[in-house]
């Protein structure tokens, strides 16, 4: 490597170290809106003046977190009329076999009479 | 979105902590205040950015800033906001970090700084570096960042994708690598010439602050544009 090349490659690495920052540093003061250029201001006017306000409702630039029923009070009627497996996580029922279908119908319905027993309790 | 002329940041931070509808008027003015700005820091930082990413990642800064706040409301102590510290440099840290999380997966910090010192090594540059203060050295790497994110869009790309490359690996990719680069993430129409003059007429930008600080080095960068 010639004494150019290694002048060009010392340029390029100093350039480079410009840009890779300890991101606990102080930030530099690089927020002169100078810097932006017509495309980059029209971006940024796109987000609209109403920014705050979606994402605090959690508008098109966030997406809802999906509702989640909660499940009934543990002493409430609707407790007894929701079955067991409704409650419970996801088992993938569908992948279940005929007999293991029918063992948990009848673990159910256990279940059912005993919360029923407990109630006329 | 114009600035207005009576930002008032404890005020601001104020409204933040407090909740419900002045969060809201807090988090309102912040924006109207603070977003240009924090894009036009986006935009120094990371040159190869597109004008869409920009908007993306300062509304992410905003929803973090409400992630945070809401942190604070739980647990003032366990949230990285605080009413008592200036909120801009608060706010340019999470762009600076959303920033490096969509577009970089930098080396660390010490090999590359290994790297470069290597790089610098016995060379005038690197000696010439090594007499500035402190004060200079930033002068020079603010104006320097603010030229390379002045070029035109195009050459701003090139440089955008050699420095990510550069911090991934700690090495400069070669003219070769770059220009595959470069047609690989911003189509084939980049010709090698074009990627070339792109690299120069950066390294002129930076070499031209260099000089106004006293380096001298002339005719080693190549043509001048």
């Amino acid at each position: 490597m010639n004494h150019d090349e290694r002048e060009e490659r010392a340029l390029d690495a100093l350039t480079a170290s410009f840009y890779h920052i300890n991101p606990d540093d102080d930030p530099d003061p690089l927020d002169d809106p100078e810097i932006l250029d017509e495309a980059d201001r029209r971006a940024l006017a796109a987000l609209g003046e109403d920014l705050v306000d979606r994402l605090l409702t959690g508008g098109p630039n966030q997406a809802p977190v999906a509702a989640v029923p909660e499940p009934p009070p543990w002493n409430s009627i609707e407790a007894f009329a929701v079955p067991p497996e409704v409650t419970a996580l996801h088992r993938g029922d569908e992948l279940l076999t005929p007999e293991a279908l029918e063992e948990l119908e009848r673990h159910r319905r256990e279940l059912l009479d005993d919360e029923y027993d407990e109630s006329e309790e | 979105m114009k600035q207005s002329n009576t930002f008032d940041e404890t005020e601001i931070a104020l409204l933040l902590i407090e909740g419900g509808s002045q969060r809201a008027e807090g988090l309102r003015r912040l924006d109207k205040e603070y977003r240009v700005r924090v894009g036009a820091y986006l935009r120094a930082r990371f040159p190869g950015m597109r004008p869409e990413d920009i908007a993306e990642c300062y509304s992410d800064v905003l929803i973090q800033v409400i992630e945070a706040l809401g942190a604070y409301d739980r647990d003032a102590a366990e949230s990285s906001f605080n009413p008592d510290k200036p909120l801009l440099p608060y706010l340019l840290k999470i762009a600076f970090r959303r920033g490096i999380d969509r577009l970089r997966k930098a080396k660390r910090h010490e090999e590359f700084i290994q790297a470069v010192g290597s790089a610098l090594s016995e060379t005038d540059l690197g000696r010439h570096w090594k007499e500035l203060t402190l004060p200079e050295r930033q002068e020079i790497r603010a104006e320097a960042c603010k030229a390379i994110a002045k070029l035109p869009p195009k050459e701003r790309l090139v440089w955008g994708i050699f420095l990510d490359r550069f911090m991934e690996t700690g090495e400069r990719p070669s003219e070769q690598e770059l220009h595959a680069l470069v047609c690989e993430k911003a189509g084939p129409e980049h010709t090698f010439v074009s990627v070339k003059r792109a690299l120069n007429n950066g390294r002129v930008a930076v070499r031209r602050h260099l000089e106004a600080k006293g380096y001298r080095d002339q005719g080693i960068f190549g043509d001048d544009p």
